[in-house]
């Protein structure tokens, strides 16, 4: 016991490193390119740097950056709650029918005017507010049908029912509209990093931290689940109240981070994944930090990869997660099966 | 033995099917004393699954009255439930990568903080249950590694660092060879002999029954009959239960013939 703390404390150190340095990294790369030192002096000593440059960093590159790392934490730890509450590898935060009715949300907006008979009106605000009153009521719908479920494995699969239903509406929508909202709508559903200034990056930054406290209730009884739910009820884990908590972070996380930022694929799933394989435990109190900071740097990687890799054009940051995040997560799997033989 | 550590007044069992109960047995009567290991007989459908679960709080009586210790169930909360009754049940374990000593200790839950840090008493109570069980040489490893007799016996531990009266069991030794069955009762009676511990284990393994326990509990027809091996009544009871033409129950050795 006292070895495996000691090694993952320094894991922990080692991540902590690796985070910081893909910061760096994150800010320093882009279209125009900063020298190493303007960049240090932007956040050391700032009355020295290029007024330019300092302008992109904060205004831009920062809030980029910042974005990315909540992004992975909020989705890491939201994917990591699913899996164990359903006690399914193949959960992730969206398995409660919130990106699909972010996604119905947005689709509605972007292309329901010509099918409804309403004008579209589009500014910084109104892809995020349908977004989030899209997800309320999906999830609601979804909470409601499964309130009386007591089986783990229904509730996950009325989820997905529900993802299914409102992509055949996005459907009939899609097939309805015109080629120019057809076009908004998918760079949506791309997702984008760069949409938010400081003040939504705030109040991402909050939620994440009233989420953290929520968190730190129910680490134990996290734990007495991996046992399954009668034994954790038999070592006096209250089932509804953990589903309740569960249930309300990881709509309060992975709802404002789609609201934000788009339907982010994979990584919510493929985090707690790649975690468990390098920390090799069940046990909470190591994986939830882990898997936060695992989360974050995971983005952070795909950010700047999707800005480096064509000059000045950006690819879309949900193809760059999958492209990149899926054979990394088979490689693990396929070289712990094989220590395993 | 004493005192009775569970105590049933007048108790229907039985569970709700769209509503409609089903009873199981009505008017039960039964105490249960400390330190005695009793094994709950009877024929597949019979209600054992039904009457331990009643019993564990995991299926709520119908009609009467149950105490632990002369508390009655309904002014007991979760977590005095947990510090109570321990399980042992027989569904299979979700995957994860808990290690042998993690899956013990998490039997302390009921009495560790709100981060589960375990004490130097936590520690103390997790290292004995792993010497009654012979487990201390598996606790590094993770127990998807383990066999099945091994996985029952950390089974068993983590029931024992639970701390309580009671430990209930459902079939604890349905998938193990017969060593192992024979391994699987002898623990248990050790630790009802060195704790004072309330056991009581529904199996299918009769012969096993009548040579371990001290008294048996036999469902037949929907009513259920407790007493020591070698009284009549019980031995009635076990021959109307299980003798058939291919098996039969031999008074003299006091045990089944197939």
């Amino acid at each position: 016991m006292q070895f495996s703390h000691k090694k993952n404390h320094s894991s922990f150190t080692f991540l902590i490193l690796l985070l910081i340095a893909f910061v760096f990294l994150n800010v320093s790369t882009g279209s125009l390119s900063i020298p190493f030192k303007d960049i240090c002096n932007t956040f050391f000593n700032s009355s020295i740097v290029n007024k330019n440059y300092q302008y992109i960093i904060t205004n831009y590159r920062l809030p980029k950056s910042c974005t990315s790392v909540l992004t992975g934490i909020g989705l890491g730890i939201s994917g990591l709650l699913m899996q164990t509450y359903f006690r399914n590898p193949l959960a992730g935060p969206f398995v409660l029918g919130i990106s699909s009715g972010a996604s119905l949300g947005v689709a509605i907006l972007i292309m329901g005017g010509n099918f409804f008979g309403f004008l579209s009106y589009l500014n910084g605000f109104s892809i995020p507010i349908a977004a989030s009153l899209g997800s309320f009521l999906v999830l609601s719908i979804v909470m409601i049908t499964a309130r009386n479920i007591r089986n783990t494995m229904s509730i996950l699969i009325i989820g997905l029912m529900f993802g299914s239903f409102t992509s055949a509406i996005i459907s009939i929508l899609s097939y309805f509209s015109t080629a120019s909202e057809l076009q908004q709508y998918i760079f949506w559903s791309f997702g984008s990093l760069s949409n938010l200034q400081w003040k939504e990056i705030y109040l991402l930054f909050a939620i994440i931290v009233v989420s953290s406290i929520g968190l730190l209730t129910i680490i134990k009884p996290l734990d007495a689940l991996l046992l399954g739910e009668n034994y954790a009820k038999s070592i006096g884990v209250s089932l509804k109240r953990i589903q309740s908590t569960v249930f309300i972070i990881t709509s309060l996380l992975t709802g404002s981070i789609t609201a934000f930022v788009g339907p982010i694929a994979f990584i919510g799933l493929a985090i707690p994944h790649i975690t468990k394989l390098i920390f090799k435990t069940s046990n909470h109190k190591t994986l939830i930090p882990a898997v936060a900071i695992i989360g974050a740097i995971v983005m952070l990687v795909c950010d700047t990869i999707s800005h480096i890799s064509l000059g000045n054009k950006n690819l879309p940051i949900n193809a760059i997660t999958s492209l990149f995040g899926a054979p990394v997560v088979i490689w693990l799997l396929v070289s712990k099966s094989k220590k395993n033989n | 033995m004493s005192y009775p550590v569970l105590k049933l007044k007048n108790v229907t069992i039985g569970y709700k099917v769209t509503k409609q109960p089903k009873t199981i047995c009505k008017n039960l009567n039964l105490e249960l004393y400390q330190g005695e290991l009793i094994c709950l007989l009877g024929r597949n459908g019979s209600g054992k699954s039904t009457f331990l679960k009643t019993v564990g709080n995991m299926l709520p009586y119908l009609k009467g009255s149950i105490q632990i210790s002369n508390i009655d169930y309904s002014k007991l909360n979760a977590i005095e439930f947990a510090k109570n009754i321990a399980v042992v049940l027989t569904e299979s374990l979700p995957e994860n990568s808990l290690s042998v000593f993690e899956t013990i200790a998490l039997g302390r839950q009921p009495y560790t903080n709100w981060l589960g840090k375990t004490t130097e008493t936590d520690s103390k109570i997790i290292a004995n249950a792993m010497k009654l069980t012979d487990t201390h040489n598996l606790k590094n490893q993770f127990i998807h590694q383990l066999s099945d007799g091994q996985l029952q016996r950390v089974m068993i531990a983590r029931a024992l660092a639970q701390d309580t009266p009671i430990i209930l069991l459902d079939e604890p030794t349905s998938h193990l060879d017969i060593h192992h069955k024979i391994n699987v009762f002898k623990i248990l009676r050790k630790i009802s002999q060195e704790t004072n511990k309330t056991i009581l284990i529904s199996t299918h393994e009769i012969n096993l029954a009548l040579k371990n326990a001290n008294r048996l509990l036999i469902i037949n027809n929907d009513e259920f009959k407790i007493g020591k091996s070698n009284e009549d009544h019980i031995q009635k009871n076990l021959a109307c239960v299980f003798n058939s033409d291919d098996i039969t129950y031999d008074i003299k050795s006091n045990q089944f013939l197939f």
